[in-house]
């Protein structure tokens, strides 16, 4: 099994490993979240990013520390891939005083701006601006960084995408338009919502930008194609645009569970269950003796140590006081 | 004292742009037609000229786009002066300034910040209907997060304008569009005035008016009719809505007894609304007459000169409204 | 709505004014515009009119009571509105009745029960600082609101009454009961008026000296001859009060001089017949002296001044413009209507004035403005025969000028004796702002200007 149309003497054993784990942490990052949601540790609106855990990984590996990413109301996915910390993103899910956010925040407003992580965003578009915006500022300081744009099929259909890659384009900025086609926006399904004869990538092509559609649960083939537009972006030679397309395992949000059956029937589900990333990346690292089983599990096992101490950092932080509602309203 | 000359708002704030660019590297301006044209009022012109194209930008006519665009730069390390030019276009880029500027800050536990200033354009005043003539200074102050300015005068103009580039919070800074050429003493050289400091255009006894943006020189002409009928009226321009020095207009109304409250946004749930409540609320006991209210009429702004006219707060229905508050006199 | 009737201010001097007389009777038709009450103030009579059409409401202010500025007399209320009940003997009475209902769903509660006092936050706190009870308190905000200001002045009020109320020391007090001192005849010369020991000892010491001189007075007005004792009214009233003031505390003096009238009476003679020509008025000596005294003042501003106290001290005021009041006899009294900046008016338009302001004393028709502003007076009583005579001086004013007849006599000219027409002039001066010197240039000057009045054209 080919991945990502590279073959494995091209893709050092470091770099696929770190793939793994960052796709695994992601996985039971949301396992967590989800189990937390359900005893009610993790409160309020929580989107899950389960299945599309190698577009965030391939997007991220491409990029350097000091990169801008925005996200989206799906977000955590992007965090963790970015660099982000596990226990504080929990944290903050579970509304506590040591959170990203100090708990003003939660799922949808998660940032780490130390990693040029700009924060999810809880309105769909909403990094479209801000991401355009980085680009400019990273061009107009010469600084060499790039950034990206991540955000779904339905954020597609919003009027501001075509501004901003109009600016994009004439401007000439180091941006990479990165859409997660999931196969819904919000409880509609793609096809239904969206022009489908053409991909959304031809919105983009329209301004000269050129574009990649690639199969988003394909790390590699994420991988691959990022580093092609951060390459182009860096070399000041402007925007990219890439959709991987991928499929939402769960509903829109934690909760939802009414409306699923509405959109979608369980044998959908399951077929596509048997493409999920983090299995089939694992499968292909076996089949291809990358890592060992041993070495996998090392991985996992890392994983569950850090995600254990992530909730035991939670258990720890303090629920925040009333008297910082006032804070940071203004800096 | 510092050497003055008498300049327009519109060059006391090309002055501070100018000024704050020499300044600041970080600091540069996009808007609709601010660079080659010089800008649709003037403000900008020469810009280009002297700080280059990739310092003064001219956008497409995206206003989401453009203002989304400025808080991407703010948020990592620009200081965006963004133009948006009519503040009735503002509504475009709604999700921009009330979801994501105002609330990046607070939302990500103060690690974002967003020194970004949106100059817009408000008031009626030149046919120019309902579209292009609106005064939408309420909406944004009533968004926390963000900051409010409305200078009336070159000064203010200038002084406010730096430090509203200065600031690490986005700014709205409302210029109007009758006032561009009012003229006023500007001193040579470097000056700010502080966001949140009210300022007193003159000095009464007798009732306070709390005017802003093109309502100063309102009042002060509805001041003078009634200083010759034994009627002595105070002056308080707030300059900020956002942050509002509350202290200085509570403290002229509880000198006079009497205040009216002027503006030009409409009157239903607005700015004078607001302060009034504030003058209700915490000047109760010094009152000694209503509080009075004047604003646009809850119209759309009619284009033709003679309707238009009416819908504004003019000198006579400030004069009146004010004798209104006055019985016999001793 | 009802609306208020009140008593208007109409000076600076006024305080308050007295309900003469009502011309229409509650529940009468009134029209705006139309004359409701007649009211009296210390310098004037005049009508108040209806402020809408209506019907007059109660009367709360009976005729020869008095209501303070701002008092409210009666209301008019629209035709439809409800009666308030009718007025009651108690209701005519010092504290005003709430006001009437304005619905005729809502009728007026009875006045016993509790009222509701509009006033605003900021009145409340004055009066609550002041000790003022509201009810007391005269409203003059819109839609009978009171205001601070009515607070204020209301407090004022009640201070200034306090103060007039002498201060008398316990001794002073102690020994006038002794020797039998009438201690408001007594003037204090304690701190602020205050009366001491001395005083009384001095006013006992006094009136032993009079008693020695003159047969004893009544010995008081309940012992006054048969028909009793009239209290004055009026114009009568106020001429007595502001008089005794006058004469009691300004420090008068007299400097008089005899001129010869000749080129005056020519003048007078020569202009005469051209201006009832053109007017119809015929030019008076006293017209002219208007002129020559508007025009000496202008020369001699020290003696165009004015006394007032200036934080408790003597003070003077400097008078910008020439205004001569002219003292018109009326039946009643005295009033001294004024020709502003006489100094800068023709012959012609001062006789005008003349004439026009003493038709209007006449017939009690003189307005405030009318009366207002002198800051001279002139009397003349030539034309009652009087060669020469004293005047008091019109407070705070700081001279007055009495004038006697026009008379032909002997006098020396020349070291001959020769028949002139000649008058007396009489100067009374304020010697606390004018001084012997001053007062003499300013009469020399007046008679050279009536000896020769072609200087008037310099």
């Amino acid at each position: 099994m080919m991945q990502g149309g590279l073959s494995v003497m091209e893709l050092d054993k470091p770099l696929l490993r770190e793939m793994y784990y960052r796709m695994r942490r992601i996985r039971r990052f949301e396992e967590t979240a989800e189990e937390l949601y359900k005893r009610g540790t993790v409160v309020g609106l929580l989107h899950l990013y389960i299945g599309e855990e190698a577009v965030a990984t391939g997007v991220c590996l491409a990029l350097r520390d000091d990169d801008y990413i925005t996200s989206t109301h799906r977000g955590h996915g992007h965090l963790l891939a970015k660099g982000g910390d596990a226990k504080r993103l929990l944290a903050e899910l579970c509304g506590r005083l040591d959170g990203y956010c100090h708990g003003k925040g939660g799922s949808m407003h998660a940032a780490d701006l130390s990693l040029g992580i700009l924060g999810a965003n809880g309105v769909v578009g909403g990094g479209f601006g801000i991401a355009t915006g980085a680009a400019l500022s990273a061009k107009m300081r010469r600084s060499g960084q790039v950034a990206v744009c991540f955000f779904g099929d339905g954020a597609a259909n919003q009027g501001i995408f075509m501004e901003v890659l109009n600016m994009a384009a004439i401007w000439k900025l180091p941006v990479i338009y990165v859409c997660e086609n999931n196969g819904f926006g919000q409880y509609t399904r793609y096809e239904e919502a969206t022009v489908t004869e053409l991909p959304i990538g031809a919105r983009a092509a329209a301004f000269g930008l050129p574009t990649a559609q690639v199969d988003g649960n394909d790390v590699i083939a994420v991988y691959q194609a990022a580093v092609q537009a951060v390459e182009r972006a860096r070399a000041g030679q402007g925007a990219s645009f890439i959709e991987a397309r991928t499929y939402r395992l769960r509903g829109h949000h934690m909760g939802d569970v009414g409306f699923a059956r509405r959109y979608r029937t369980k044998e959908e589900l399951e077929e596509h269950m048997q493409q999920e990333p983090v299995g089939r990346f694992r499968r292909w690292l076996l089949e291809h003796q990358v890592l060992s089983e041993a070495e996998i599990q090392e991985v996992e096992a890392q994983v569950e140590a850090e995600l254990q101490a992530a909730i035991e950092f939670v258990n720890r932080s303090p629920i925040p006081d009333v008297s910082t509602i006032t804070e940071h309203v203004y800096a | 004292m510092p050497e003055m000359r008498e300049i327009t708002i519109v060059e006391a704030l090309r002055e501070a742009l100018a000024e704050e660019m020499s300044r600041d590297p970080t600091v540069f301006l996009m808007g609709e037609d601010i660079g080659r044209a010089n800008g649709v009022f003037n403000v900008t012109a020469g810009l280009q000229d002297e700080f280059g194209k990739e310092r003064v930008i001219d956008t497409p006519i995206s206003e989401a786009g453009f203002t989304g665009i400025g808080i991407g730069a703010a948020l990592t390390g620009m200081r965006p002066v963004v133009e948006i030019l009519f503040c009735d276009f503002m509504t475009l880029a709604m999700d921009q300034i009330v979801n994501q500027a105002a609330k990046l800050h607070y939302m990500t536990g103060g690690q974002a910040k967003v020194p970004l200033v949106i100059r817009t354009l408000m008031g009626a005043g030149r046919g120019a209907a309902a579209q292009h003539s609106q005064s939408l200074h309420a909406w944004v102050a009533h968004i926390p997060g963000l900051k409010v300015v409305m200078p009336s005068t070159p000064y203010d103009a200038k002084g406010l304008l730096k430090s509203a580039i200065r600031d690490d919070n986005p700014v709205i800074f409302f210029e109007d569009k009758m006032s561009y050429q009012v003229k006023g003493l500007v001193p040579v050289g470097e000056y700010t005035i502080p966001l949140g400091v009210a300022d007193m255009k003159r000095v009464g006894s007798d009732v306070t008016f709390v005017a802003t943006s093109s309502m100063v020189q309102v009042a002060l002409a509805a001041a003078e009719v009634l200083e010759q009928e034994g009627i002595s009226a105070e002056v308080v321009d707030p300059r900020t809505l956002k942050p509002l020095d509350k202290a200085t207009i509570l403290e002229s109304v509880k000198k006079t007894g009497r205040a009216v409250v002027v503006d030009e946004g409409h009157l239903s749930y607005g700015v004078t609304a607001e302060i009034a409540a504030i003058i209700a609320d915490e000047a109760f006991d010094y009152l000694d007459a209503p509080v009075k209210r004047l604003g646009a009429m809850d119209v759309p702004v009619p284009m033709a000169p003679v309707l238009e006219q009416a819908t504004v707060p003019n000198v006579e229905q400030l004069v009146a409204t004010t004798r209104g508050l006055f019985g016999r006199r001793y | 709505m009802a609306i208020e009737l009140y008593m208007p201010q109409l000076g600076l001097t006024m305080t308050e004014g007295t309900v003469t007389r009502w011309l229409k009777r509650t529940g009468e038709t009134v029209k705006q515009g139309e004359p409701v009450v007649e009211i009296e103030t210390d310098k004037v009579t005049t009508e108040i009119e209806a402020p809408a059409d209506g019907v007059l409401g109660p009367i709360l202010v009976a005729e020869g009571k008095t209501a303070p500025i701002g008092g409210v007399l009666s209301y008019v209320l629209a035709v439809s509105e409800s009666m308030p009940e009718a007025p009651q003997a108690g209701l005519v009475a010092a504290t005003p009745p709430a006001p009437p209902a304005p619905s005729a769903e809502q009728p007026p509660a009875p006045s016993e029960t509790q009222e509701r006092i509009v006033a605003t936050p900021r009145a409340r706190r004055k009066a609550h600082e002041l000790g003022v009870d509201l009810s007391q308190v005269p409203a003059s905000g819109p839609g009978g609101r009171i205001v601070e200001a009515d607070v204020r002045w209301f407090a004022d009020q009640k201070a200034g009454r306090e103060k007039e109320l002498p201060r008398i020391s316990p001794v002073a007090r102690r020994l006038a009961a002794e020797l039998g001192v009438d201690l408001s005849t007594v003037q204090g010369t304690g701190e602020g008026g205050r009366i001491r020991r001395e005083d009384v000892e001095r006013a006992a010491a006094a009136r032993a000296a009079v008693a020695a001189a003159v047969p004893p007075p009544p010995p008081s007005p309940a012992a006054a001859p048969a028909g009793g004792v009239e209290a004055l009214s009026g114009v009568r009233r106020i001429v007595a009060e502001r008089m005794a003031r006058s004469f009691t505390t300004t420090p008068h003096f007299y400097l008089t001089a005899e001129v010869d009238a000749s080129a005056l009476t020519r003048m007078r003679d020569g202009l005469l017949p051209r201006i009832e020509a053109a007017t119809g008025i015929r030019l008076t000596i006293t017209d002219i002296l208007v002129k020559v005294c508007a025009h000496a003042l202008r020369e001699h501003p020290e003696i165009n001044v004015a006394y007032a106290e200036v934080s408790g001290g003597p003070g003077v005021v400097r008078q910008a413009e020439a205004n001569v009041g002219v003292a018109v006899a009326l039946e009643g009294g005295l009033v001294v209507p004024v020709i502003r900046q006489a100094d800068r008016l023709s012959l012609a338009e001062i006789a005008a004035r003349r004439a026009a302001l003493v038709e209007r004393a006449r017939a009690g028709k003189l307005s405030l403005s009318d009366l207002e502003g002198g800051t001279f007076t002139l009397t003349n009583l030539g034309m009652f025969g009087v060669d020469q005579f004293q005047a008091i001086i019109n407070a705070p004013q700081a001279a007055i000028l009495a004038v006697g007849r026009v008379r032909e006599r002997p006098v020396a000219v020349s070291g001959a004796v020769v028949i002139r027409p000649t008058l007396y002039l009489t100067l009374s001066l304020d010697h606390r702002l004018v001084d012997g010197a001053q007062g003499a240039r300013f009469l020399e000057r007046l008679a050279q200007l009536i000896e020769e009045p072609y200087l008037l054209l310099d």
